[in-house]
């Protein structure tokens, strides 16, 4: 019975006691047919039916999951960029100002904060916010 | 940065829809309830407010849309593509010309089905039943002169009055 407390599946609370392989902590994953099946299933978790369970479906899943990821990264960039420029619409279009108008100022003055702080400043500091604006609308 | 929707402030705006424009209309509430007016918008949070139309009923169309504009439906039936005219529409249904104009402005995800559809309360009279929390008629505002319809090549100072816009 010791020996079943002992067995490297068994979750136990120290993570020194954890079971690594290839240097990955592999407590709770399935045992299975090799080390590169492990590591494998491993970045797999959570996927939808087989592919988060069976190898070969698994690494056809992970082959899309690295074609998506690498989309990803590169849309991110354009989502952001454009929820700042909504934020910071929505902010102007409270002292009178429309963001089309604004980005005309902005480019000719000096300011070289950057939307996504000026979006940030909205949201938290709308004193310092405000200051910014009037800078930029006081420039020619 | 997790947004959970039960810490937004959700406010309520009244609008009174007697003699204006429907798509004109429809372009100022649909924001409303995206929360596309408040700084902390975020696209996947539920960020929107509750908005109450009244006088639906005495909306307008421009131009021949009364007797021109159809709303389509399918019945899911072979050959159930059914036509009605905006006008016959008003007649029957009068929350639901504003109503679709204004949904059609949303995007069409799951926070729009659940939640956004749920807080436009369209009135076909000036009654609501949601008391004094709603406040007073907020909208719609006097839209800004745009360059179109300012602008006149400086003929105007010379006395040219009818420059058409």
């Amino acid at each position: 019975m010791l020996s079943s407390l002992l067995h490297p599946l068994r979750r136990l609370p120290n993570s020194l006691s954890a079971v690594r392989v290839g240097g990955l902590d592999v407590t709770g994953v399935r045992w299975m047919a090799s080390k590169k099946h492990k590591r494998t299933m491993k970045l797999a978790k959570g996927f939808k039916g087989r592919g988060g369970k069976i190898f070969s479906a698994a690494i056809q899943r992970l082959e899309k999951s690295y074609q998506h990821a690498y989309v990803g990264r590169k849309l991110k960039k354009r989502r952001f960029k454009s929820t700042w420029i909504m934020r910071l619409n929505a902010s102007l279009r409270m002292y009178g100002v429309r963001y089309g108008e604004f980005i005309e100022k902005w480019r000719k003055s000096d300011v070289v904060v950057n939307r996504k702080v000026m979006s940030e400043l909205a949201e938290r500091e709308p004193f310092s916010f405000k200051s910014v604006v009037d800078v930029i609308l006081r420039t020619k | 940065m997790s947004f959970p929707s039960n810490i937004a402030q959700r406010s309520w705006h009244l609008i009174d829809a007697s003699n204006q424009v429907v798509g004109r209309l429809a372009t100022q509430i649909a924001p409303l309830l995206k929360g596309k007016h408040k700084p902390t918008f975020r696209p996947n949070a539920d960020c929107g407010d509750n908005v109450v139309v009244i006088n639906a009923e005495k909306v307008k169309f421009t131009g021949k849309k009364l007797h021109q504009k159809l709303y389509h439906w399918h019945t899911n039936y072979p050959g159930g593509l059914r036509s009605r005219r905006a006008g016959d529409q008003l007649a029957r249904q009068p929350t639901k010309v504003l109503r679709s104009a204004v949904l059609g402005m949303l995007t069409k995800n799951k926070l729009r089905h659940s939640y956004m559809e749920k807080r436009l309360h369209i009135y076909p009279g000036g009654e609501h039943p949601f008391g004094e929390e709603v406040g007073e008629v907020v909208l719609p505002r006097v839209p800004s002169p745009g360059r179109r319809g300012d602008f006149h090549f400086g003929l105007k100072e010379l006395g040219f009055n009818s420059v058409k816009k």
